[in-house]
């Protein structure tokens, strides 16, 4: 487990700056498709009474979902607080496109403020730069 | 009326912050096995508080979006929280003021007359 970290860590360093981004949003991006979709199983399993095959499937993807921040070149805590904007902005998705509750223009600014919170929590370069393994 | 509202409200919040309680305890178990190279058991129990966080949160109302625009500010503000305790990292000014921001943007959404 530790060489493949080892080995992550060499492969990520290889990538250019915009690609670091772009592999970091979609990692943010995964997570929350794991626990919205993993959450929603679990639901439809206890709340729509579906077969509890779906709810152990949820629980599975859930778990997957604690994986993924952990590929990520951070801290824990600046991970999971950049997360939770990402999370918001992905519920209210989620809510449009699976439940047709249209944003209004106060979800739309609210979600775009917290945005610029992720890209300020997760973005600005810092001293250190990106953290693998010293936690 | 009035009553029943502040009351679900009150509710809503203690299930949240139990559940963020859950959903941050689980990915740290997760992270202890895969960052910091502790056992795999302790992995698999995060994987089982991340199902009971599921579970948890099927007491909350069916919307989505705006209750849980809600959770996501409750949730950035706990991971600052659990960083500062539990792993002893005190936030930098860039974590602060991100959070404060991204909070701000949640409560616009939850808070917002319509």
């Amino acid at each position: 487990m530790v060489d493949n970290l080892l080995k992550l860590e060499q492969h990520y360093n290889l990538v250019s700056k915009y690609n670091k981004i772009l592999i970091t949003l979609f990692l943010f991006f995964l997570a929350g498709l794991c626990e919205i979709g993993g959450g929603y199983l679990v639901w439809v399993w206890l709340r729509e009474e579906m077969s509890w095959i779906i709810g152990a499937l949820g629980g599975f993807i859930l778990f997957l979902y604690g994986i993924v921040p952990t590929l990520q070149p951070s801290t824990f805590h600046r991970i999971y607080a950049a997360y939770g904007g990402i999370f918001i902005v992905m519920a209210l998705l989620w809510g449009w496109l699976f439940q047709g509750s249209t944003p209004d223009t106060y979800d739309i600014v609210g979600a775009g403020i917290s945005l610029i919170g992720v890209l300020i929590i997760y973005y600005v370069p810092r001293k250190g730069g990106e953290i693998w393994s010293k936690q | 009326m009035e009553q029943t509202v502040i009351t679900f409200i009150f509710v809503s919040f203690i299930v949240f912050i139990i559940a963020a309680l859950a959903e941050i305890g689980g990915g740290y178990l997760i992270w202890s096995w895969l960052r910091k190279k502790k056992k795999v058991v302790l992995g698999i129990l995060g994987g089982v508080i991340l199902f009971a966080y599921g579970i948890l949160q099927t007491f909350q109302p069916a919307e989505f979006g705006r209750v849980y625009a809600a959770y996501g500010g409750i949730f950035i503000i706990m991971s600052i929280i659990w960083g500062m305790f539990i792993d002893k990292k005190k936030p930098d000014r860039y974590e602060i003021i991100g959070s404060c921001i991204a909070v701000l943007g949640a409560m616009i959404i939850f808070y917002a007359p319509r």
